[in-house]
């Protein structure tokens, strides 16, 4: 049974560590968190899964904990629920938040708390969250742009 | 005077070199906008879900928005606070 998503529950692995120094060119981590927001079985019924309430309280959190993040267009994904089970065909909506983190273990430590947390609330099995190395480039100033 | 490129891509004024960004132009602005009530902010979240573009969602209740998508949340009466934007160049308005 989904519950709503508590900001209070996010925001307790929230630490100044898992910041990027975005002033300085500098190796990130780039993570995607998909959020359900919908789910339509094979026979058509649909499931709201993330509010937007939730999505809310989401943004909120991670915005505190990163100071920013970019939120990108839905994304539309089909699948088995059950591989062995052919009538278990799937459609998901979800929307991908992004942020950028400090590449460290803390970081990891708090999306897997954010991943345990949604689960259990969204009521969802696996709620995928991506992580990508990145290089932040720092230019130095173009003379004839100065 | 007042001058209109083809098609009213952009338009310049000689008096100034500002060039203002069209609503959809490649060269549209991006602005930034506060949303402090969050009631409102849900409404913006979905508005700027159904724009079907990224947006930036920064700490504060700050949004950074493409024109049409600000465009978007006026006609959806959503209310806000203009920040700031940046002109078609880029530079700070």
């Amino acid at each position: 049974m989904a519950k709503p998503i508590s900001a209070a529950a996010l925001a307790k692995f929230a630490n100044d560590d898992v910041r990027v120094p975005m002033d300085v060119g500098a190796l990130a981590w780039k993570y995607t968190i998909l959020v359900p927001v919908e789910e339509v079985s094979f026979t058509g019924e649909r499931r709201t899964l993330a509010t937007v309430d939730d999505l809310e309280t989401l943004r909120g959190v991670l915005c505190d904990s990163f100071l920013g993040l970019s939120i990108l267009p839905p994304i539309q994904g089909h699948g088995l629920r059950d591989p062995l089970n052919p009538t278990s065909l799937e459609i998901n909506k979800n929307i991908p938040f992004v942020v950028y983190a400090s590449p460290t273990s803390l970081s990891d430590k708090y999306f897997e708390h954010l991943q345990t947390e949604l689960q259990k609330c969204l009521d969802q099995g696996v709620i995928l969250i991506e992580r990508q190395e990145v290089f932040l480039l720092k230019a130095d100033v173009i003379p004839s742009l100065a | 005077m007042k001058r209109s490129t083809s098609k009213g891509a952009v338009k310049k004024t000689a008096t100034n070199s500002k060039v203002e960004p069209t609503q959809n132009g490649i060269r549209a602005s991006i602005h930034l906008l506060h949303i402090p009530d969050r009631e409102a902010r849900k409404r913006a979240l979905q508005v700027l879900i159904d724009t079907n573009e990224m947006w930036l969602s920064l700490i504060g209740d700050k949004y950074g928005l493409s024109t049409a998508q600000v465009d978007a949340l006026r006609r959806a009466k959503v209310p806000f606070i203009c920040v700031s934007k940046t002109i078609a160049d880029g530079q700070a308005d």
